[in-house]
């Protein structure tokens, strides 16, 4: 997957977990938490997600880099390059 | 000195007297991070959960809650910038906040609706095992409500001692499940996080019911467990 397409992947994971939020202006600088409604719980959605769908593994002393969406894709990059998107 | 556990409803949508009333307390900077949120239910548990922390300080500390100065330690964790020994720390949930005030002990809470969307694959997979035999055993129809009390237990515990979610959750448990004073274990209990954070039975917890439709956990580190009072934030 390329950049791109891993933060297409996780915009659809966070739609799923949280349905009410406008993703589109979403920024990729700022962390999740201080622009969407999501908690402890929903984090862990989003990594349970990432391992249903693509095997991909976040140890807990990696949560800190999955703050931001920049950050995030940044992360999973080496992780996912090699996924071929659906 | 006890723990004060203060609860107020935050408006889902366009805010009232007590979101006015905590704007005001807010400093500019809390104010520009509050315009942040998109959505009104989220923008007003912050305005709410802020506000009310600087009233609560200011109260105790004799001072006006704009002179309240917080610090961030590394996983987010606000706290007092002029070390005043009181603990405190915030919890919102879709339309309600809590505010736990302590002594010089940390202090943690959290905060949850029963009718919140849950995925007990969550249990399964980081819980710890005592608690997933625990959660297994009840009836299902029970199974929701009992997930949320050891969540909210587990997170109230990792926000009293600051960690975040980098505190692995199935390396320390709860029993004593169905009582308000669960007890708080590490697993095992000669870890690295025991030996961080224990000894574990000076730990204590205590559940609470603010609402009939929601849960509060307050965790803190005593020599002895010390009383815990629920109480409704209101302004004048």
């Amino acid at each position: 997957m390329t950049n791109d397409e891993i933060r297409e992947e996780i915009i659809d994971i966070l739609e799923d977990i949280a349905p009410d939020e406008d993703l589109g202006d979403l920024d990729d600088e700022k962390s999740f938490r201080d622009q969407l409604e999501l908690d402890s719980m929903d984090f862990l959605d989003i990594v349970m997600e990432l391992r249903k769908r693509h095997r991909v593994q976040v140890p807990e002393e990696d949560y800190p880099q999955l703050a931001s969406m920049a950050s995030t894709v940044a992360y999973l990059e080496p992780k996912m390059r090699d996924i071929v998107k659906n | 000195m006890g723990i004060e556990v203060w609860h107020a409803a935050a408006a889902v949508d366009q805010g009232g007297p007590l979101e006015a009333a905590c704007q005001r307390w807010l400093s500019r900077e809390e104010q520009q991070h509050a315009e942040r949120y998109r959505k009104a239910t989220t923008r007003n548990q912050f305005i709410v959960g802020r506000g009310m922390a600087r009233r609560l300080l200011a109260e105790r500390l004799n001072c006006e809650p704009q002179a309240i100065r917080f610090r961030h330690a590394e996983h987010g964790k606000p706290h007092l910038v002029d070390e005043a020994g009181i603990e405190f720390n915030v919890a919102h949930t879709g339309g309600l906040v809590a505010v736990a005030l302590g002594g010089s002990e940390p202090v943690g809470v959290d905060v949850e609706c029963l009718s919140r969307r849950i995925d007990l694959g969550i249990a399964q997979r980081y819980f710890s095992a005592p608690e997933v035999d625990y959660l297994h055993r009840q009836p299902a129809a029970q199974q929701p409500e009992v997930f949320l009390r050891i969540w909210t237990l587990k997170e109230s515990f990792i926000k009293a001692i600051g960690t975040g979610l980098t505190m692995p959750l199935d390396r320390f448990a709860f029993a004593a499940l169905d009582s308000d004073r669960p007890q708080l274990s590490f697993v095992p209990d000669d870890s690295e996080q025991a030996r961080l954070w224990g000894p574990a039975g000076r730990w204590h917890s205590q559940l609470l019911r603010p609402q009939a439709d929601y849960l509060i956990a307050v965790t803190t580190r005593r020599a002895d467990a010390p009383p815990i009072n629920l109480q409704p934030f209101t302004v004048a």
